[in-house]
């Protein structure tokens, strides 16, 4: 009860105390760094402005000053008297927090605060001003103090301008506006552009820019033959129509939405149609679809397929697999958190990819820096949360969804299961395989034993009763191994045959040995295929035929065990023998029903998607703090308020809004997507963006080095109808895309990493290209699209090497197609920067160490595409000129000047020399290999 | 005839002067000016650099007990448990990852003895351990929020299962740089494929060159890792000899070509790259060939015994890496410790593999007068509930568990923190993941708060927001 009245007392002298001085920044540090975490961590759980659990909020400034005014930290002079102090001290009563007493030196820093007079830094300034004080007619934004004027004069955020080409000095040097908007910042900085490239260097750079592969000898060629002013746009017209460019630019797509081909986290299973997803990109940048239909169809093509009149078809339920393929925590045994993780992913990959917006941190608290509340993430995580990613609620897989007319992939599923469903009954009374994998178990060690044994007998003469007795051998199993071996004819038993008495005891042990290796891998086959029968159903795929071990490979456990009269093999008919007459009776039953099912299994596979569906509607409110347990105001399902400041008129948003939130993403109004595709496209060939931080035009991102350029090429980029291939040709036929990389030490000082775009920016390979153009020049690459190189499903096993993404090397595909488990990336893109394949990544930074020396010193890959191409050089010619010629086009895109060849020429003749047992071939893979591995060739200029 | 007089003999207009013949192709690395050099090490996110504070520790060695051994069972005595064999848990039980198949209180099925002049408790599981209780340090309230593998190892790793962040050996790296170039400074011994894989030794955001280094992966035979311990470290065409002829061409060629863009550094840290993985092929194959120890060492890791022949193998070869100045070194003993069933039967084989082996490490650093300054750490992903599953064995346990740390200028022979009676929460001083984290950084000489990362416009430490230094384990 005193404490009640000391607490009236102590209110007026705090408050007053408080409003005197506002708290400098070295208080206001001690705050945040003695109090606020504490508070954060482990009394907002129950101390926040939902719950005031005991009449206290901790969860905001504001909070923490009415706590203040209550006398809750009581004095400066004597800290321990403080109610705070008591609490956790753990010595009165109240003891907090509830788990436990909390480390000393955690106490001496509230100790500290409380002595330094309990600072708490000045509220949130209240001149904010809400959105619905604007005269736009948009429904007022219930977010205190979140958009100031100045957010929505933020260059991000304004309309998008229509900026006219300036007036410029040099009127030659303009084939297209992008030219004046850059002219104009370099006169302003007192640059000048650099001169043309060479059109072997301009080929080069504009076939990796939009193939990913460089140019032939003959492109090369008629490229510099053709003398028309036209010439470098055919180029650019056979380029844009060649597959290959959907590969290179739907590549960067995937990295920008996060794709890999499994959920990564804990369990890493497969997402085994996300191949189709990336199918579907490809193809949409081939056909140039438009971005706002590719935007629309990613994120809620499942409701456009629905919709016949849409004519988007099952293209648009691939299309989720924006959504569909983030990572997932299938062990998460937390339900909501799971649900709501994958919300989260989709709030980030759909601000990050689409609106350049970092908006994930507004799940605990309102962004630091960008106008963005927690109350647009619960608003964007409302449509997720109204959608479904797994099939039952969280506890099933993530959803797959038939690419069929309704009724097919039941039906498919169905026979499956009704003949899985026998096979498992007559499994219950006597697995066959298990049974005769037990019986040969049993006799593997003897096998050995039984073949000396039987040489006894068939070529000594003696009795078989007489040694089966002496070597203890099953009488029946060694009465089949004389029999097999009496024979004397089979291939597989040559070297039995040839074995001398000194060696016959050791090639029967071989003999044995052989086949331990054969049942090894027969019986993990064996068990991949009935677990991919099992798996394979629910997933549309069959699993194809029983395994049969290759009877070329391993003739002996084929002869011995598979074949019907091998010593090892136990038929049917005798496993049934051991059961009782009615067990048989209903196995032989099962064994007939399971045939007839057999028979009318469906055989073709049913096509399916790795998607979202529309769910149930959440009523979705705000979870403060992130915590799922915590719940604040409700909110509408929309997109963030900043945004929605220039919008039309408000749209009646129906089932989880996805729909509507597209076609409110790619409106006019929004200035975002057009800009952040810009300035993608625009990174595409220059390296670096107008922005340097695509996924991110915040506050803390960076700022436009050429806004109005940035804005010409959004709006045009509107107005040509979002036509990516149009982008390309108006970048690139500009006189900035084609000047050389050229520049000098005044250029280099002026503006040290070009962002003026006085020169052309040199790159590195992505490694997607260097592994491809290594193949390219050795003539492996294998150019078949589409489809997957991973037939599983599921995971594997703990320890199992099949969670390693398959090995670059061990195909001849382009990169793109190379399957990702998410957990376990392959080596070689890690160590060339390829990202994470989790986290929507605009953009890969380069770096260079001497891992990645290592692989092109030491890899096979190199090394045989190496010897391809020397092998093919040395074919094709005489004349040691012109394979040094051929070497440098292959390899460099260009011809040697007549020193490089001198100097390859002199090597080729000098490694020979030096060594005897280096031969002509292998002297040029040496020189062919030096030319892959320099400098020149990683790097396009 | 050698490059050098190949190249001087190319014609002038070659445009290769004899400058960029003294400083690159014919003299090598050695010749490089001074310059160069520290302009390499400015750049370079693998230079050694000048820690925080006095670090107690050089380098991290962590023996990771994949699937979660049990804490009651090993390093955290419960009488409780004894007396209340099979009676119900009297707490409510918090989520669990086995829910509905849990049963009654299950005492420890292996006897606790006290041992060295310390005293310190450690079960009849591992009793070679229990022979160097007075190097241990045993924290016994360990807690994270995983329930499950994939969480809790991420979690123990990078600090966080909802997000990819950089994992922990990539921090330390990150912060103290390395001083042998010559090896990764970040390696992981057959590390789990499953449960994060590679995530869990992944550099993140921090740059690419401090993300470990896997040698070999947790399903594969020690035989087959010692061909090729690192991808792409063995040339198998060409004699050291002649590699180093075709490398004088390649940065022959590299030469000349940067003469035509002298202002680009980024040529001449590419042309060093080369060099450096020339060297670190040569090194590296001496660091991993581990036949030359003597018969006696080879016998202290149990490497003449199969069962201990892969985790003895693992130690050892940490022991040579430690030597050889890697900064992070992970030996992990794949996925075996998670006992849903048979606790008894199957902890025993378990810890049969991996008890010679650790205390063969741990004698041998100290006899080398390594354990000074390494910070060796014995951990799992969690520990396991004091309730049964399956009758006889426990589900996973992150609320409360052990680990041990060792050398380093930590308190030896010693317990900290404890778990309530069951064994269920921590209890007493609690050390959450993060706090661990903040711990070891601060025992290489890191302090957590300041080793910052900025990316996507914000400062990311290992620690996120949270962490706490237990100094209280400090000698």
């Amino acid at each position: 009860m005193t404490s009640k009245i000391c607490f009236a007392a102590a209110a007026v002298l705090a408050a007053s105390s408080l409003r005197a001085q506002a708290p400098g920044a070295a208080q206001v540090e001690i705050f945040e760094k003695n109090a606020r975490p504490l508070f954060v961590e482990k009394c907002q759980g129950c101390h926040n402005q939902k719950l005031k659990s005991g009449g206290l909020d901790l969860s905001s400034v504001d909070g923490i000053r009415e706590a203040a005014g209550g006398g809750f930290f009581g004095s400066a002079s004597d800290p321990d008297k403080s109610i705070i102090l008591g609490a956790l001290g753990y010595e009165g009563r109240v003891k907090m927090p509830p788990q436990g007493k909390l480390p000393a030196e955690r106490i001496a820093a509230i100790r500290e605060w409380v002595a330094a007079g309990a600072p708490v830094p000045s509220p949130a300034p209240a001149s904010a001003t809400s959105a619905g004080d604007t005269s736009t007619g948009v429904r007022p934004v219930a977010i205190r103090g979140i958009i100031t004027e100045a957010d929505k004069n933020f260059w991000a955020f304004r309309a998008l301008g229509h900026p006219a080409p300036p007036d410029v000095a040099r009127k030659d040097w303009s084939a297209n506006p992008i030219d004046r908007f850059i002219h104009a910042g370099l006169e302003k900085n007192g640059l000048e552009p650099a001169p043309p490239a060479s059109r072997t260097t301009l080929l080069r750079r504009a076939t990796f820019d939009l193939t990913g592969l460089p140019p032939s000898e003959k492109e090369l060629n008629d490229f510099l033959a053709d003398k028309s002013p036209k010439a470098f746009e055919k180029v650019l017209d056979r380029l844009l129509a060649s597959p290959r460019y959907g590969e290179r630019w739907g590549r960067q797509w995937l990295d920008v939405m996060r794709y890999a081909d499994s959920t990564g986290s804990d369990e890493d299973h497969r997402y085994p149609h996300a191949w189709r997803y990336r199918d579907y990109v490809i193809q949409a940048f081939n056909d140039d679809m438009p971005y706002d239909q590719f935007v629309r169809e990613q994120l809620a093509g499942d409701i456009l397929a629905a919709d016949e009149k849409s004519g988007v078809g099952y293209r648009g339920i691939v299309a989720t697999g924006f959504l569909a393929l983030g990572k997932k925590a299938l062990a998460q045994k937390d339900l909501p958190l799971k649900r709501y993780d994958v919300v989260d992913d989709q709030i980030d990959v759909t601000s990050k990819a689409l609106l350049g917006l970092t908006v994930t941190c507004a799940r605990c608290h309102d962004h630091k820096f960008d106008p963005i509340a927690t109350k647009d993430y619960y608003a964007m995580a409302a449509m997720f949360a109204s959608t479904l990613s797994y099939a039952k609620g969280e506890t099933g897989d993530p959803i797959q969804t038939p690419l069929a007319p309704a009724g097919q992939f039941e039906t498919f599923r169905k026979r499956w299961s009704d003949f899985l469903d026998v096979e498992r009954r007559i499994e219950k009374i006597i697995d066959f395989d298990k049974d005769s994998k037990k019986e040969r178990d049993r006799q593997e060690g003897l096998i050995a034993a039984s073949m000396l044994a039987a040489y006894r007998v068939y070529a000594k003469g003696e009795a078989i009763a007489q040694v089966a007795a002496d070597t203890k051998l099953d009488a029946q199993h060694f009465r089949h191994w004389v029999e097999y071996l009496t024979a004397q004819t089979q291939p597989e038993l040559a070297k039995w045959r040839a074995a001398s008495d000194a060696n016959r005891a050791q090639t029967a042990r071989e003999y044995e040995e052989d086949f331990h290796r054969s049942a090894y891998q027969y019986d993990q086959d064996l068990t991949w295929w009935k677990e991919a029968r099992q798996a394979f159903p629910s997933a549309g795929k069959v699993a194809g035929p029983r395994p049969r071990t290759d009877k070329a490979q391993n003739p002996f456990f084929h002869a011995t065990f598979i074949a019907d009269d091998g010593p090892l093999h136990r038929s049917q008919d005798d496993q049934i023998a051991t059961l009782t007459a009615e067990q048989a009776a209903e196995v032989r039953k099962l064994l007939a029903q399971s045939a007839e099912f057999e028979r009318a299994l469906p055989r073709a596979e049913v096509p399916m998607a790795c998607a979202v569906k529309e769910g149930e509607t959440v009523e979705q409110k705000v979870f403060l703090r992130g915590d799922y347990h915590s719940l604040g105001d409700p909110v509408e399902r929309t997109g963030p308020a900043i945004l929605r400041l220039n919008a039309p008129e408000e749209t009646v948003v129906t089932k989880s809004g996805r729909l509507e939130f597209a076609d409110w993403i790619v409106d006019p109004h929004n200035p975002l997507p057009a800009r952040v595709m810009a300035n993608r496209i625009w990174q595409g060939h220059f390296g670096d963006g107008i922005v340097r931080t695509p996924d991110n035009f915040g506050k803390l991102g960076d700022r436009p080095s050429n806004p109005e350029l940035l804005d010409y090429l959004a709006r045009q980029f509107m107005e040509d109808g979002w036509s990516i291939k149009k982008m390309h040709r108006l970048v690139m036929l500009s006189k900035t895309y084609q000047m050389s990389a050229e520049y000098d030490l005044a250029k280099k000082e002026k503006d040290p990493e070009d962002r003026l775009v006085s020169r052309f920016p040199k790159r590195r390979l992505s490694i997607e290209e260097i592994r491809d153009t290594f193949l390219a020049i050795g003539g492996d690459l294998d150019l078949t699209m589409g489809g997957t190189l991973d037939p599983g499903v599921g995971t594997d096993g703990e320890t199992s090497a099949s969670r390693i993404s398959m090995n670059p090397e061990s195909t001849n595909r382009r990169s793109i197609y190379l399957p990702l488990r998410r957990s376990n990336l392959p080596t070689l893109y890690t160590l060339f920067d390829f990202g994470d394949a989790t986290s929507p990544e605009g953009k890969r930074s380069p770096t260079t160490v001497a891992t990645q020396a290592l692989f092109v010193m030491n890899s096979p890959l190199v090394d045989r595409e190496a010897k391809v191409l020397a092998d093919r050089v040395l074919a094709r010619n005489k004349k040691d000129a012109r394979r040094i010629e051929e070497v440098y086009i292959a390899v460099l895109d260009r011809r040697p000047d007549p020193g490089e060849i001198d100097t390859g020429l002199t090597y080729i003749q000098s490694i020979r020399r030096r060594w005897k047992d280096i031969g002509e071939e292998k002297a040029w893979l040496s020189f062919c290999h030096a030319l892959m591995a320099s400098n020149e060739f990683i790097y396009v200029y | 005839m050698d490059i050098r007089s190949l190249i001087t003999k190319a014609p002038a207009r070659s445009r290769l002067s004899r400058r960029a013949i003294l400083r690159g192709a014919a003299c090598g690395f050695g010749m490089m000016g001074l310059g160069s050099v520290l302009a390499e090490a400015d750049a370079d996110p693998l230079a050694p650099k000048i820690p925080n504070f006095l670090p107690r520790a050089k380098r991290v060695i962590f023996l990771f007990m994949h699937g979660g051994p049990s804490s009651i069972d090993t390093f955290d005595p419960k009488p409780y448990l004894d007396a209340n064999d099979g009676k119900p848990l009297p707490i409510q039980q918090p989520l669990t990852f086995a829910a509905g198949k849990t049963g009654g209180l299950m005492k420890s099925p292996w006897a606790f003895k006290q041992s060295g002049q310390s005293g310190l408790p450690i079960s009849d599981l591992l009793p070679k351990i229990r022979e160097c209780a007075d190097d241990l340090c045993v924290v016994r309230s360990m807690v994270g929020e995983g329930v499950d593998h994939g969480a809790a190892l991420l979690q123990t790793f990078t600090g966080t299962f909802t997000f990819t962040r950089p994992s922990m050996g990539s921090w330390v790296l990150f912060g103290l740089g390395t001083e042998n170039r010559n090896l990764p400074g970040y390696i992981t011994i057959k590390p789990a494929l499953s449960h994060g894989g590679a995530k869990n030794w992944s550099s993140g955001f921090l740059p690419g060159s401090v993300q470990g280094t896997a040698i070999g992966h947790a399903g594969m035979q020690v035989a087959d890792i010692q061909k090729e311990p690192i991808e792409y470290l063995v040339n198998q065409g060409l004699t050291r000899e002649q590699q180093r002829y075709e490398l004088d061409m390649i940065q022959a060629i590299n030469r000349k070509h940067h003469e035509l863009w002298k202002l680009d550094d980024e040529l001449e840290t590419r042309i060093q790259s080369f060099e450096m993985g020339f060297r670190m092929q040569a090194e590296a194959q001496k660091v991993f060939d581990v036949s030359g120890e003597s018969e006696a060492t080879k016998k202290l890791y149990g490497l003449d015994d199969p069962k201990t022949a892969d985790f003895g193998w693992q130690c050892l070869l940490a022991r040579r890496l430690a030597e050889a100045d890697v900064r992070f070194i992970q030996c992990t003993h794949s996925y075996k410790w998670d006992q849903h069933s048979d606790l008894f039967a199957k902890h025993n084989e378990n810890a049969a593999e991996v008890d010679k082996p650790i205390a063969g490490l741990l004698k041998d650093l100290k006899s080398r007068g390594l354990l000074k300054d390494t910070l060796v750490i014995w951990s799992g992903e969690f520990g396991r509930t004091p309730v049964s599953e399956s009758g006889n064995g426990r589900d996973h346990n992150p609320y409360g568990y052990s680990i041990w740390m060792a050398g380093g200028g930590l308190k030896a022979g010693f317990a900290y923190g404890a778990t309530d009676d069951f064994g269920y929460h921590a209890a007493e001083n609690r050390m959450h993941i993060h706090d661990f984290h903040a711990t070891v950084l601060a025992l290489v000489g890191l302090d957590h708060e300041k080793l910052t990362y900025r990316y996507s416009g914000r400062d990311f430490r290992l620690t996120d927001v949270a962490g706490t230094v237990h100094r209280g384990i400090f000698a």
